[in-house]
């Protein structure tokens, strides 16, 4: 009599692995065992109903598929013909290990990146599949986002006194193609394009608190680099702007005090900054 | 020995006519409030998950009890028990204080690989000690009543040795817990195994349903499958009110997770619910919440990834 174990791993595996269920199905010995033959119990082989294997191995296969397309509708796009068969190796490379079923999808990124002749066609793609999924996971983020006392930063006191606080979903992401441009062409013209030249770009990325919509906001090389130091430090809006000021050697102080209290008011509205807290506190 | 279960049952609330929590369904299950008695929550669609599905749910408990119903606790499994899984858990039904929680008489999961899908079990005695252990044991964790549920399901699994209702109704009583009973799920199989639904229902220790399941199915080639995408039919309002007829249960839900109709639709069943129940004088001690004005609820932009459903294929 085989064991709990045994029937539900040999079943377990006759559903989930189209290549042995296929297998299985055949029932013929000329056709070439899979690999993992030798961990199925042949009692239980002989038990399997065939039509009902076939029929929950074809709903739980579906049921990957429609979720990853549900989360990745670009890459799908973009790889047209190909998806299928790239939905099926993903979740034979990274089988479903988490309870919440979103997450089953979230190596996804790090799996397009290894499919060569894919990523030779398609070179933004793990980074389209990044943006993709970051999407979802700035939507699920359990992480609360505690807004700060709003003040008007409009004094040098307020500047030394102050830090940003940084909305706690926030991801800064610097990819090599402009995503932005890529997404927006496929929203706008439902074409795909093969070639987008390489262009970085900074991108914020982060649920609004006040309607719970993830935004993508694509910022300069000196806005990022003072958000990542506001997040990754306390830092003081004076500390913020000793940075600007470092990174624009040739430019007048004053303007850049200007410029940066302007960046920081755009910041606060577009609740990447929410809020400011004091010194000490 | 008496059963603390039975015990447990008699203090639990009576909560009625329940509709389950989704996201496509949410604003309209806002604003028929006054239709609805409760609601069914997934809890892995919000376990450690914030945004608009948080605020939904804080926005539902206001107004509504909420009662548990997951998915991959993963029961039947071999696998160990997934004590991250269990603790997440255990937090939300401590945050809203959740009545009671219930899942599955099946397993999701092998060798860590979670399925997404209710999987049926071999009705054995080894399977049956198995579970009535990791029953024991989930229920000492997490400390509140707790319900298995019947599933439908398409194939027999081999090693089955005994009747499922006798597996079932050893399984209940050994581990002392309650009984979810989808009726729908009884007739499904009923029509794909060809057996007497009512006298399926009849073998099963009855007074150990807290809850029942509503929902339609759809016949789809051989088989009859338990979409929640479709009306329910009238052999299924029979069958509850035959049980009705024999127990007092503590509330009754109505799952519909694809397919959505108009929701006057959804309120028409739900009424339905309500008049069959009421053919139980036991049941007639439903007690209606008083209601808070509807809350304004604002949908936001879910439109990638999907919830987990309590679909069996």
């Amino acid at each position: 009599m085989p064991s709990l174990r045994d029937i539900e791993k040999t079943v377990g595996t006759i559903w989930i692995d189209r290549k042995t269920r296929d297998w299985f199905l055949a029932g013929s010995p000329k056709k070439k065992a899979p690999q993992n033959a030798d961990e199925l119990n042949p009692d239980v082989l002989k038990e399997i109903d065939r039509k009902g294997a076939e029929l929950y191995g074809r709903l739980i296969n579906f049921g990957h598929y429609d979720l990853l397309c549900s989360i990745y509708p670009y890459c799908q796009k973009v790889l047209g013909k190909m998806w299928e068969l790239v939905a099926e190796q993903y979740f034979k490379d990274y089988p479903s290990d988490h309870y919440n079923l979103n997450k089953i999808c979230r190596h996804f990124p790090e799996f397009i990146s290894k499919c060569t002749e894919e990523m030779k066609r398609y070179p933004y793609l793990a980074e389209l599949a990044d943006y993709e999924w970051l999407e979802l996971e700035k939507v699920e983020d359990g992480t609360s986002i505690d807004k700060a006392e709003d003040v008007a930063i409009d004094s040098l006191e307020m500047i030394s006194l102050y830090s940003p606080v940084v909305n706690q979903t926030l991801t800064l992401r610097r990819y090599e193609y402009p995503i932005l441009e890529i997404t927006s062409h496929f929203e706008e013209t439902n074409k795909i394009r093969r070639k987008f030249e390489k262009e970085p770009c900074n991108v914020v990325i982060y649920r609004d608190p006040s309607t719970h919509k993830v935004r993508f906001i694509e910022l300069g090389n000196v806005a990022a680099a003072v958000v990542e130091k506001a997040q990754t430090e306390r830092s003081s809006y004076q500390d913020l702007l000793r940075l600007a000021i470092e990174m624009n050697p040739g430019k007048n102080p004053q303007d850049l005090v200007v410029q940066l209290l302007e960046l920081i008011e755009e910041l606060q509205t577009d609740n990447v900054f929410v809020g400011s807290s004091k010194k000490g506190d | 020995m008496a059963s603390s279960f039975l015990k447990a049952k008699s203090q639990l609330p009576t909560l009625g006519v329940g509709l389950g929590l989704r996201r496509e369904l949410a604003t309209e299950t806002f604003a028929h409030s006054s239709s609805i008695d409760w609601l069914e929550i997934v809890p892995e669609n919000y376990m450690e998950i914030g945004g608009s599905a948080r605020e939904r749910l804080d926005a539902a408990a206001q107004q509504w009890p909420l009662i548990s119903h997951g998915i991959n606790l993963s029961i039947g499994s071999t696998d160990e028990l997934n004590m991250e899984y269990l603790q997440a858990l255990k937090k939300l039904l401590n945050d809203f204080d959740i009545a009671w929680f219930s899942d599955h008489l099946c397993f999701t999961s092998f060798d860590g690989i979670y399925l997404q899908d209710l999987l049926p079990l071999p009705f054995s005695k080894e399977a049956v000690s198995h579970i009535v252990e990791r029953i024991k044991r989930v229920q000492d964790f997490v400390e509140r009543p707790f319900l298995i549920e019947n599933i439908s399901f398409y194939m027999n699994m081999p090693g089955c040795e005994i009747p499922e209702t006798e597996f079932m109704t050893q399984i209940l009583e050994k581990a002392d817990c309650g009984l979810l009973l989808d009726v729908n799920n009884v007739y499904v199989n009923s029509l794909n195994h060809g057996f007497d639904p009512v006298q399926f229902v009849n073998e099963l220790p009855l007074e150990r349903v807290v809850q029942i399941h509503v929902a339609g199915h759809k016949k789809i080639g051989e088989y009859v499958i338990d979409t929640h995408g479709a009306a329910v039919v009238d052999p299924v309002f029979d069958l509850l009110a035959h049980v009705l007829k024999k127990t007092k249960v503590n509330g009754i839900m109505l799952e519909r997770d694809q397919n959505f109709p108009a929701f006057a639709e959804i309120v028409q069943e739900l009424d339905r619910i309500r008049e069959t129940a009421s053919v139980d004088p036991a049941f007639l001690t439903l007690s209606k919440q008083e209601r808070k004005p509807s809350l304004e609820f604002v949908e936001s932009s879910e439109s990638r990834g999907r919830e987990l459903r309590a679909l069996s294929a």
